[in-house]
């Protein structure tokens, strides 16, 4: 059973400029007697603030706000990147992330060699990899090319293989950051349809977006981020 | 023990769980290097190879040795001083360089560190060819120097494991620490007793005896020429080795979290 659980979550990304990621500014700071703290001397910015939530199966989720409101940073939280600089984190189930696509991907290898590479970062045994190559192969339709290094793919093949990649595994949980369109015409379709197949198995769906009208077709939920925090919309039309 | 330090164990375990990952990771990065060369890894063997048959016979002649003995020394030196210099750099980049990944998703960051200590184990088992190529030249050592040398190497991984550890934390938050250990290797490559011996110096010096390179060096050089080396170099080396491995996994244990907000 696949759950989510975030109790009073805060993030604080630090930003680090040249400075003070230098240890000779950490002594000099020291002996000059600037205090030594933690993270001394860095600039914070609270991504999330205090964010309590609790996602269970059936739950369609859609992210709502500006840029920079947090919506990226919660879905690398939901993730299990980003562990919490405060609070608590818990989530059960296996998590598919969708947020950058190309992940773990190597232009100078070829398509076989990224899609093991890819199953290898998503905690895949090699066994289970080679069934997957095989299903791969086919919805990706790129044949031959996938003996050749990826630097020579179009932008539209490499995210055909991307997308066949990521997708080849059911997840229990699955993250997005806008909803996936890749391809040519053709490929939409079938992409669309390998997609809606994949939401019928997911248990939670988290997905953010700028649009209105896909966040009040897909989501049962919908919360609103403002400069880190996260409300529940109540309905549909307050989102603004 | 606290729960951070059971979630760093946690972390561990499940790199060693999936071996498949970091060895995986490991194979492609050595790949990659030699991609569109047509020799591949094999450049590895050659360029040892080339340094060796260069250095070998004008060191012999400067320090007026002879070549027989000479030649292994040198050899297995340059091969082992080979394998510690190059993962204390590499162990800078370890977390840096899977950054992508690291941000995206949840994978055991300890993973990072293995991979880097078993490409430099490839590296070394490719100028291993050489290695045994020169001990059986210099004359096939008895079973007991062989497992001396396999104990001093077996440590010499450990130490490597836990010194990956701690400087790839290090070397995330701070970015300075990278051109200081480069430098400071670099000294240490002239100060130990790689292309010298210890015993050419007339008076046993503290660069041999405060050199934590030197043990390791002689556990696992040493048995592979027919020396019987003292039980105390091993003793040492297993004390750093120890002393590594546990700075590092605390290290790790108090920092794991932060790695990712450091990237």
């Amino acid at each position: 059973m696949a759950r989510i659980r975030l109790d009073d979550v805060c993030i604080d990304l630090p930003v680090f400029g040249a400075h003070s990621r230098s240890l000779k500014n950490r002594i000099i700071s020291a002996a000059t007697g600037g205090r030594l703290a933690k993270e001394a001397g860095v600039t914070c910015v609270r991504a999330l603030s205090h964010v309590n939530l609790e996602l269970r199966p059936g739950d369609r989720v859609g992210l709502w706000g500006h840029n920079g409101a947090g919506k990226t940073t919660l879905l690398r939280v939901l993730a299990g990147a980003y562990a919490p600089t405060h609070g608590r984190v818990e989530i059960e189930g296996n998590v598919t992330s969708l947020i950058d696509l190309a992940l773990g991907m190597e232009l100078e290898a070829t398509g076989y060699e990224n899609i093991a590479l890819r199953l290898m970062m998503m905690g895949r045994d090699p066994r289970f990899a080679q069934r997957i190559t095989e299903e791969v192969e086919t919805f990706s339709g790129l044949g031959e090319f996938l003996d050749l290094p990826i630097r020579t793919y179009s932008s539209g093949m490499l995210m055909r293989l991307a997308f066949a990649i990521s997708t080849a595994v059911e997840p229990e949980i699955l993250l997005m950051d806008e909803w996936l369109s890749v391809g040519d015409e053709e490929f939409v379709a079938k992409a669309e349809v390998r997609l809606e197949r994949l939401l019928e198995c997911t248990q939670i769906l988290v997905v953010a977006s700028h649009s209105r009208e896909l966040l009040e077709r897909r989501c049962n939920r919908v919360l609103r981020l403002e400069h880190g925090e996260v409300n529940e919309a109540v309905d549909g039309g307050q989102l603004t | 023990m606290t729960s951070r330090s059971l979630a760093a164990f946690a972390d561990l375990g499940e790199s060693l769980r999936k071996p498949y990952l970091w060895r995986g990771l490991a194979w492609f990065d050595i790949k990659q290097r030699f991609r569109r060369s047509v020799l591949g890894p094999l450049w590895i063997t050659l360029t040892m190879a080339a340094l060796i048959a260069g250095m070998g016979p004008l060191y012999a002649a400067i320090f007026d040795l002879e070549l027989k003995t000479y030649l292994p020394y040198l050899a297995l030196g340059v091969i082992i001083w080979g394998y510690i210099s190059t993962t204390t750099m590499e162990a800078c980049n370890a977390f840096i360089a899977g950054a992508g990944v690291i941000r995206q998703t949840r994978i055991p960051l300890s993973s990072f560190v293995l991979r880097t200590v078993w490409r430099n184990l490839l590296v070394l088992a490719f100028n291993g060819v050489l290695a045994v190529a020169v001990v059986v030249y210099a004359g096939v050592p008895s079973l007991a120097h062989w497992l001396e040398a396999v104990l001093g190497l077996l440590l010499l991984v450990l130490a490597s494991v836990g010194a990956g550890f701690l400087i790839g934390v290090f070397c995330t938050r701070y970015r300075d620490m990278q051109q200081l250990i480069g430098s400071l290797l670099q000294l240490l490559m002239f100060l130990t007793p790689v292309f010298w011996r210890a015993d050419q110096l007339k008076q046993r010096s503290v660069l041999v005896d405060w050199n934590p390179a030197y043990y390791f060096l002689e556990a696992v050089r040493g048995p592979l020429l027919g020396a019987d080396v003292p039980a105390h170099i091993y003793w040492t080396a297993a004390g750093i080795a120890f002393a590594l491995l546990v700075a590092g996994v605390a290290l790790f244990a108090r920092y794991r979290l932060r790695i990712v907000y450091w990237l």
